[in-house]
C-alpha cells in the first residue's frame, strides 16, 4: 500500500502531470484548426486517452493520456498529498488554500464536461418558444398528427437509437421504424443515375429526388454534422412494409398515413422542453454609423412563467446574459434579416466552482505571500 | 419531455460514470400544432409517391381464395376461410428497390412466424430457386418449430423486376397453410409478365396518373441486361474486341438538375472538360420531330482529349409530362461509333403510347 500511496502522493507525478497537461494543451490547441472547438475538445480534453489507428490492421491503440486521465492523476495526487505529505501549520494556510482551489477547478471541469448541456433557442419576432435545441445531438422524432385538434404527439428516440441502428418501436405506435442506414454527417444530392444502390432503396418522401453519401463528421463550429438515415416503417401486425423514407436533418417532416391516421417522421435536433415561455418582443442590430460594423445586437424579450405566475421584460444583449432556472440565456446570433434571435442557452451546474476556485487561489496566494512577508519583516526589525 | 433538471443532470451523471454508454430512449409528450410554413422544396417533393400501380406481372386468383379490397401497400389482397374458422391470408406487394434485401426481408417474416432471425449464411439454405414465365424467382418457407397446427407458417415468393420487389406471401396457421399450399403454388404458376410476350418493342411505365408509357424499337444485336432499379430500360452492346458498351433509359421528376448539370457530370465521367451553357447550348441537336430531344455526343475532340479519353456518350435528354427522361449509350469510342445510327433510331421511334391490355 505504500507505494501506491507514495506513488500518488509525489510531487514527480504532479510535476509530470502538469507537463502533460502542457503538451495535451499545445497539441489540443493546434488540432482545432482541422477539427474545430468541439472536435478538438471531445477528442483531446474529454477522452483518457488519445489513440492512434495502425495503418493497414484497424487496430488502435493509445499512445498519449487524455485530458481525463491527467485531470484525475492530478485530483489524486492533490488528494493523496494532503492526507499524507503536507505538514498542517498556520504558516502553510496560503498553500493549503491554493491546493482547495486547484482541486475546486478540476471538480468545476469534470462536473461540467459530463453535464453541460449547449442548446439553442430560436425564436421569430413576435412569436414564442419554451424549448431548445441541442447543438451536437439530434433524435428521430415520430409524430402523430391524429391525436386532437389542438396538440400532436410526440415520439422522440434517442441520438443512440440511430447510431446503434436499433428499431423505434412504442406501444402507441402501430408501426416499426427499423434504421437501414444511419451517416452521422452527409452530403445531399439530387437523386441521378449515379446515386448509389443503397439509395435506391427508399420509395417515399423526398428521398425520391435526393439521396445521402456519407462525408467525415465535422467538430467546426461553424459546420453542421448532417445525421442522416434511410429508415423503413413495417406494420406490427403483419410486418409488411409501408415505405421507406430518407431524414436527414434539415429535412421538413414527412408526412405519412399509416391505418387512417396521419403521422410524420424527421431528425431534428434533440429538443429540452422548458416550463417557460420565452416571447421575442424585437430584436435589434445596431451598427455604427455608416458602417456595416455591428455595435451592439439585443433581445428584448418577455418570459412567462405559468407555474410560477411570473411575466417579466428582459434585455439580452453581448456579455450580458439572462440568468433564470439554473440556465443561462446569451445572445449567440441572429437570423432572417434581423427578425430572429438565436439565443445560446447553457446549463451547467458547475458554472460557479471556477469563480470560487479563483477566489481560493487568489487568497491562498495573498495570504502566504501575506505570511512571507511578515515572516521577513519579522526577521529584518530582529537584526535591526 | 426533456428537460433541465440538476437531479436527473446528477442521476445521468452516475449512469455514465458506472456504464460509460448511453442506452436508447423514447420520450413521448404531446405539443400544440405547429403552423405550417411556406412549402419548400423538399416539402413539395415529399409529396411525390413512387408509381404503385405499374401492374407489370398479373396473376389468376384460385376461386377458393375470397378476394378483398387492396390496402395503400397491397396490389393483391385474398383470404381463406375453412369451416372451422381458421383464415390464411394471401397478399401480393410491390416497392421500388430490394426493401432492405433478401435476408432483412426473410428475418421480416420470421418474427412475423415468432421465430429468431438467421444470418446471411443460413440464407441461402432457406431459400429456393423458382422460374416462372421466363424470369428467376427465389421462394421461402418459414415452418414453425413446433407442431401447434396453430403456429404461424409463412411462404412468401421474391421476384425482383424492373427494379421493384415483388412479394407474394401466404402466411396463417400452419395446418390450414399446408392444405393451402398446392393452390398458392398454382398461383405463382399463373403469374404472367407483361415483358412475356413482346418481341421487339419495350415499354416502359410512366408516372401512375399518366396513362401513356414510353415506348421504342429495341434495336437489333441490343441484348437487355439487369442495370440498376432507377433504370426504365437497360441494353448491353458487345463488339468483338470491346469491353461491352451500356445503354440505359433513367427518368426522374422534374428536370434533375437541368441539362447543364447532367451533361457536364456525363463528361466528367469519361474525363472531358466541362462545357459552358454556351458550348452545351450549341451542341444540343435535335433529333425526333414529335418528341423534344436535345441529343449531344460527347467525344474527344481536341488532341489533347483524343490521348487522354478512352470512351464516348452518346446521350438525351427529353422533358415530358414534368419528368425528364434520359437515354444514354457509353462505351469505348469505337464501339459507339458503330452504335451511333442505332441509337438515333431508337430516339426517333420513341413515344407515348396507351399501354397495351
Amino acid at each position: 500500500m505504500k507505494p501506491f500511496i507514495r506513488f500518488f502522493s509525489s510531487f514527480e507525478l504532479a510535476i509530470s502531470c502538469m507537463a502533460l497537461g502542457i503538451v495535451l494543451v499545445f497539441i489540443g490547441t493546434i488540432a482545432q484548426v482541422q477539427l474545430g472547438i468541439h472536435g478538438a475538445t471531445e477528442l483531446y480534453f474529454y477522452s483518457f486517452f488519445l489513440f492512434w489507428e495502425i495503418p493497414g490492421i484497424g487496430v488502435s491503440i493509445p499512445y498519449f493520456p487524455g485530458g481525463y486521465t491527467i485531470g484525475f492523476l492530478l485530483l489524486a495526487n492533490l488528494v493523496t498529498a494532503l492526507f499524507v505529505r503536507f505538514r498542517y501549520s498556520w504558516k502553510k494556510t496560503g498553500v493549503l488554500l491554493v491546493h482547495f482551489g486547484v482541486i475546486t477547478l478540476l471538480i468545476g471541469e469534470l462536473i461540467s464536461s459530463m453535464m453541460q448541456v449547449d442548446s439553442a433557442m430560436i425564436i421569430d419576432e413576435g412569436r414564442s418558444s419554451n424549448y431548445s435545441e441541442d447543438r451536437q445531438i439530434v433524435e428521430l422524432a415520430i409524430i402523430d398528427h391524429s391525436r386532437s385538434q389542438e396538440t400532436d404527439r410526440v415520439y422522440a428516440f434517442s441520438h443512440a437509437l440511430l447510431e446503434n441502428k436499433q428499431d423505434a418501436r412504442h406501444e402507441e405506435l402501430p408501426f416499426t421504424v427499423s434504421v437501414n442506414r444511419y451517416m452521422a454527417n452527409a452530403e445531399i444530392r439530387r437523386r441521378d443515375d449515379t446515386a448509389p444502390s443503397d439509395a435506391l432503396i427508399v420509395n417515399k418522401g423526398i428521398g425520391l429526388n435526393t439521396y445521402a453519401i456519407p462525408i467525415p463528421k465535422t467538430g467546426k463550429m461553424d459546420d453542421v454534422n448532417r445525421s442522416t438515415a434511410i429508415l423503413t416503417v413495417f406494420d406490427n401486425t403483419n410486418a409488411e412494409v409501408a415505405g421507406t423514407w430518407l431524414a436527414s436533418l434539415g429535412f421538413p417532416q414527412q408526412t405519412f398515413d399509416f391505418q387512417g391516421k396521419e403521422y410524420s417522421m424527421e431528425i431534428r435536433r434533440k429538443r429540452y422542453y422548458h416550463p417557460f415561455d420565452i416571447k421575442l418582443l424585437d430584436f435589434s442590430h445596431d451598427r455604427y454609423l455608416g458602417t456595416n460594423i455591428p455595435m451592439n445586437f439585443s433581445s428584448d424579450i418577455e418570459l412567462t412563467h405559468p407555474d410560477r405566475g411570473e411575466k417579466r421584460e428582459f434585455l439580452i444583449y453581448m456579455n450580458h446574459p439572462l440568468r433564470y432556472d439554473g440556465l443561462t440565456f446569451f445572445q449567440s446570433g441572429f437570423a432572417n434579416e434581423d427578425t430572429t434571435t438565436i439565443l445560446q442557452v447553457v446549463s451547467n451546474p458547475g458554472r460557479h466552482l471556477p469563480y470560487v476556485s479563483c477566489i481560493l487561489i487568489f487568497l491562498g496566494l495573498s495570504v502566504q505571500f501575506g505570511i512571507g512577508l511578515f515572516s521577513f519583516t519579522q526577521k529584518r526589525l530582529k537584526k535591526s | 419531455m426533456t428537460t433541465f433538471g440538476s437531479r436527473s443532470k446528477a442521476a445521468a451523471l452516475i449512469v455514465l460514470l458506472a456504464s460509460g454508454c448511453s442506452r436508447q430512449t423514447v420520450k413521448v409528450y404531446d405539443v400544440p400544432k405547429e403552423e405550417a410554413s411556406a412549402p419548400s422544396f423538399a416539402e413539395q417533393s415529399s409529396q411525390t409517391n413512387a408509381p404503385e400501380d405499374s401492374d407489370w406481372i398479373h396473376w389468376t386468383k384460385p376461386e377458393q381464395w375470397t378476394e378483398r379490397a387492396p390496402t395503400a401497400f397491397r396490389k393483391g389482397n385474398y383470404v381463406f376461410e375453412d369451416e372451422s374458422g381458421g383464415k390464411v391470408e394471401i397478399t401480393v406487394s410491390s416497392f421500388p428497390g430490394d426493401v432492405g434485401g433478401t435476408l432483412a426481408n426473410v428475418n421480416r417474416w420470421r418474427g412475423q412466424a415468432g421465430l429468431s432471425p438467421i444470418s446471411q449464411g443460413e440464407l441461402a439454405a432457406v431459400l429456393s430457386d423458382l422460374t416462372i414465365d421466363g424470369h428467376r424467382g427465389q421462394i421461402v418457407d418459414i415452418l414453425p418449430e413446433d407442431e401447434d397446427p396453430q403456429a404461424a407458417r409463412i411462404v412468401a415468393v421474391i421476384f425482383i423486376y424492373r427494379g421493384e420487389s415483388w412479394f407474394f406471401k401466404m402466411s396463417g396457421p400452419q395446418s390450414i397453410v399446408a392444405v393451402q399450399k398446392p393452390l398458392f403454388d398454382s398461383f405463382i404458376d399463373s403469374l404472367k409478365f407483361t415483358d412475356a410476350n413482346a418481341t421487339n418493342s419495350q415499354k416502359a411505365e410512366s408516372s401512375e396518373s399518366q396513362p401513356l408509357v414510353l415506348a421504342f424499337d429495341t434495336p437489333e444485336g441490343w441484348i437487355e441486361s439487369s442495370g440498376s432499379s432507377f433504370r426504365i430500360a437497360s441494353f448491353q452492346i458487345e463488339l468483338e474486341g470491346f469491353d461491352p458498351g451500356d445503354f440505359s433509359i433513367t427518368r426522374f421528376p422534374g428536370d434533375a438538375g437541368g441539362v447543364f448539370a447532367n451533361v457536364n457530370r456525363w463528361r466528367q465521367q469519361i474525363g472531358l472538360p466541362k462545357w459552358s451553357e454556351s458550348q452545351v447550348d450549341a451542341n444540343a441537336k435535335p433529333v425526333a420531330e414529335d418528341l423534344q430531344f436535345s441529343f449531344f455526343d460527347l467525344a474527344p475532340r481536341t488532341e489533347e482529349e483524343k490521348e487522354k479519353v478512352e470512351e464516348r456518350i452518346l446521350a438525351a435528354v427529353m422533358e415530358h409530362d414534368g419528368q425528364s427522361f434520359f437515354f444514354k449509350l457509353r462505351g469505348e469510342i469505337f464501339l459507339v461509333e458503330t452504335q451511333l445510327n442505332k441509337f438515333l433510331q431508337l430516339l426517333r421511334s420513341t413515344r407515348f403510347e396507351p399501354e397495351s391490355p
